[in-house]
Formats: C-alpha cells, structure tokens, sequence
C-alpha cells in the first residue's frame, strides 16, 4: 500500500512564509547558512509524511513519545491504516504476547481505518479474531509463519473480511484445502494470493493439489497468484489457468516442478500470464522431470537458487 | 556551473530576456551563486516553474533565497536523475550516503520549497530511515525537539504505555 500524503498547499505557505522570514532575518550571516529550522512548525502532512514511513513499533515506542504535538499526530486513526509487525524484533525484548499486545494497542489507534496489516510469529486466533471486529475495510492481511493462527481461526475470521484484495500467508502447518474454499467465497474481490509453505528440507515441499484445486474453483477473479514450497504438476497448472481467467501474474519460482514438461502447457501459461514466474528448480531423485526442466529452460534462476 | 553573481540579490532578482524555449534558466542560491539548468530542470521544481509560467517565460533568473549553494547541486542531480529516468535503488543508496543528516533535513525543506514531490518523498523515507529503531531521546536530538510534556502528560503517558507494554523487562520500560 501507498503512503498517500498530500501536503496541503496553504499551510505550506504560511510555514514558507515564516521560514522566509527566519531566512531574511539571519540573511546578514551571509555564506555558510547556519540555518536550524524548528521542526514542531512544519506544516503536520510533511511530519506525517516521515512518520507515516515508520515501522508500527518505532511510533508506537518513539516517535508518538517525542513530544505533545507527535502524540497528537500519531492519534490520527488514519496514521494507523497501515500496520506492520513482521521481521526482527531482537532489538526489543518483546515476548509474543508483548507484541501482540502492542498489535492489539495499534488496532485500536486505527479506530476502524485499517487497511493493510502484516502480523508475525507472535499471531493467534485471538488476535485475528481482534482484527476481524475492528478492520471491516481491511484491504490487505499478511500472516508470516504466525504459530498461534490454525486453520479452524482462518476459516472463522478471514471471512469477515469481504473487502480482502491481497492475501499474504506463510505457514508452517499445511492449510486446508476447506480454509481456503472459505476465503475464497467470503472475500470474492480478492485479486492477489501468495501462499508460502514454509519447509525446513527440499525433500519436504508438500503436495498442494487439493488446494490449488479449491483457489481455482472459488478465487476466479485473482490476477496474481504465489506459490512457495509446494510441488506443482501439470494438473495444477492447468487448472489454474482454466480457473483464473484474469490471472496475469503467476509466481512458481520456489515450487518443486513435477511432470511440467507438458509443452502445449507451458505455451498456454507464457501465452497467457504476462509476468510468468516458472518453477527455479527441481526435485533430481523423486521428480527429475523438473530439473530436466530447470537445465533446459531456466539456468538463471537454477543459479539463483543455489546461492540462496 | 556555478559563477559569483556581482550585483546584489536585490537588483539581480529579475532580468528580462526573450521568451525562448531553449534558454537556460538561472537559479540563484542564497547565498549569491547562480545555477545554470535546462529549463526541463526548471519544471522538476514546481516552485520554481509556476513562477516562469505566471510571467509568460519572460523570466529566468530566479532568486532561491532559502536553498544554500551547498544544497542546491544535490537537487539539481537528483532532478537531473528524475528526468532521465535513472532513478534507481542503486542511484539513491549512493545519493544518501553522501548525505550527513543537516544535509538531509535541509534538502527535505529545499525540496519543500521547491515543490519536488518525488525528492521529498524519498527524503522522507530517508529521514524515517535514519530514525528508525532509534530512543525518544534520539529522535529527539535528531531534530532538536524539546520534550516538553508537563509532568501530569508525562505521568499518563508513562500510564499508557505500561499498560501497553506490561511483560516487559521493566528495565526496557524505564528507557522508554
């Protein structure tokens, strides 16, 4: 999502008007300006404008904590329509249910404005079950590896979100092929689904049939469809590109490829999807149909997988 | 590019030349040096356009009275950037890194000045950058903000966020 800020126009003028002045005023030191403009009388969109850009837990501890003016700034609920709590919290001590605490403290800054929020591993069912009373213009839900969100809290609380576009999960567990079925139904202007099985070993990549299967029968309006660490067939494809007409993005790279050398396939989906994104590589004992594949068609990638 | 300008800021503010298309513009700094640009430079920089299309392109000698002649070079690039299209991560990590943060706080109010949305959206992220992860005292030293909440303020934020934060090392707290 965009940080939209529109810096209004008048009170740009007037802040101009006085830093003008300021400038006039200390003119005579001429050469080196030794300028120290008061920060607390820039005009508020263009501190909301840096501030906006911060992480959830940097204004909620530090910035809103700066002074009065920041406070008030970071009271407006619509400085909360983005709220992103991912990636690595080691700098705090925050245990889970700190920062689901501070979650739950920003959910409830953003008095019903939330648009677009991204939670960790601390996520659970309660949490989600927050969100789904306080986010109905929730636009955008991203759940990274979040231990405490099961499936029976997906299919209770995803649903509630009928203005969902983009959908963004990493699980370690495998969703259900009925968790999905549900999104699919409930949240029918859904245009983007990444879906990222997180796995330890090559040689666990889950079979995702069943799913791919329930995303295409209910998600036919996607234009972007993710897949990461499932094993992917020509069945699958197929289905896929029959299922999601719309579909213009499709990103297989960190898929096991398995039977893909189907060519009459794999000329639809270049026909098809503009920005085609093919399996990087393949299984060499139980699926060597797929590195076959990778040697012949995309060395590139193979090289990026193997430095990664 | 830049040469001393001999009459004084006043006297030089406007000079007339003919309305041509391909004559360059001149940005005066603050403190008296003239830059010479392509007028496609001149429209990066809203301010500054908007004062050429309000006297029909008669003029282009403009006074910059709040934008120094050490900021005005790094604009100039970053438009010149912008123009060709070549603004790339690459080009901003490199930008930034030649940046101090006064530098940084004081191209954001050039850019404000000026009007260059795109800069100022980069600058602000920069600035968010900069004060990322960073303690209320440091943000506050950044931009040299007094705290000046009253005790009573003080005693209910510190309320709040011991409510918010409760399971933290009280040590942690106390920082905050």
């Amino acid at each position: 999502l965009i940080i939209k800020c529109n810096v209004s126009c008048l009170k740009s003028e007037v802040f101009l008007l006085s830093y003008y002045k300021n400038m006039a005023s200390s003119k005579k030191s001429k050469g080196e300006s030794t300028r120290k403009p008061n920060w607390l009388e820039l005009p508020i969109d263009l501190t909301k404008n840096i501030l906006q850009r911060l992480d959830t837990l940097d204004i909620l501890i530090s910035a809103r904590n700066v002074c009065p003016l920041w406070w008030h700034i970071c009271k407006d609920p619509l400085m909360w329509r983005t709220i992103h709590m991912i990636g690595n919290f080691d700098n705090f001590c925050f245990d889970f249910r700190c920062l689901e605490k501070i979650c739950r403290c920003a959910i409830d800054l953003s008095c019903g404005h939330l648009e677009d929020i991204a939670i960790g591993k601390f996520g659970t069912d309660d949490l989600l079950e927050y969100i789904a009373h306080r986010a109905s213009k929730l636009r955008r839900l991203q759940i990274s590896n979040s231990h405490g969100i099961s499936n029976k809290g997906l299919n209770q609380f995803v649903k509630k979100f009928s203005l969902l576009e983009k959908l963004d999960i990493a699980f370690m567990d495998n969703i259900s092929k009925d968790s999905l079925e549900v999104i699919g139904r409930c949240c029918p202007i859904l245009k983007s689904l990444n879906l990222e099985m997180l796995t330890l070993h090559f040689n666990k990549f889950r079979k995702f049939g069943d799913q791919v299967f329930a995303i295409v029968k209910t998600m036919t309006g996607l234009r972007h469809l993710g897949f990461s660490g499932i094993v992917i067939g020509n069945d699958e494809l197929v289905a896929i590109l029959d299922g999601c007409p719309l579909l213009h993005s499709l990103d297989l790279r960190h898929c096991f490829c398995h039977h893909l050398r189907c060519e009459s396939t794999l000329k639809r989906c270049h026909q098809q999807i503009q920005d085609l994104q093919l399996p990087c590589f393949g299984y060499n004992d139980e699926y060597d149909d797929g590195l076959a594949y990778v040697d012949t068609f995309e060395d590139t990638y193979a090289n990026e997988y193997w430095e990664y | 590019m830049a040469e001393e300008v001999s009459s004084q800021m006043n006297s030089l503010s406007i000079s007339e030349t003919n309305p041509s298309s391909s004559a360059t513009i001149s940005l005066v700094s603050g403190d008296d040096i003239v830059f010479k640009v392509e007028p496609t430079i001149a429209k990066e920089m809203e301010t500054v356009q908007s004062f050429i299309d309000e006297t029909d392109g008669k003029i282009t000698t403009i006074p910059l009275p709040n934008i120094s002649s050490h900021d005005l070079p790094y604009v100039i690039e970053y438009c010149e950037k912008s123009i060709a299209g070549k603004i790339t991560k690459e080009f901003e990590a490199e930008f930034v890194k030649k940046l101090n943060n006064e530098e940084v706080k004081e191209l954001f109010l050039a850019a404000n000045y000026l009007n260059i949305k795109k800069l100022l959206d980069f600058l602000s992220q920069v600035i968010a950058d900069r004060i990322a992860n960073k303690s209320v005292e440091y943000v506050r030293r950044y931009f040299g903000i007094e705290n000046d909440f009253t005790p009573e303020e003080e005693a209910k934020l510190r309320e709040e966020l011991a409510w918010t934060f409760t399971g933290v090392d009280p040590d942690d707290e106390d920082e905050n």
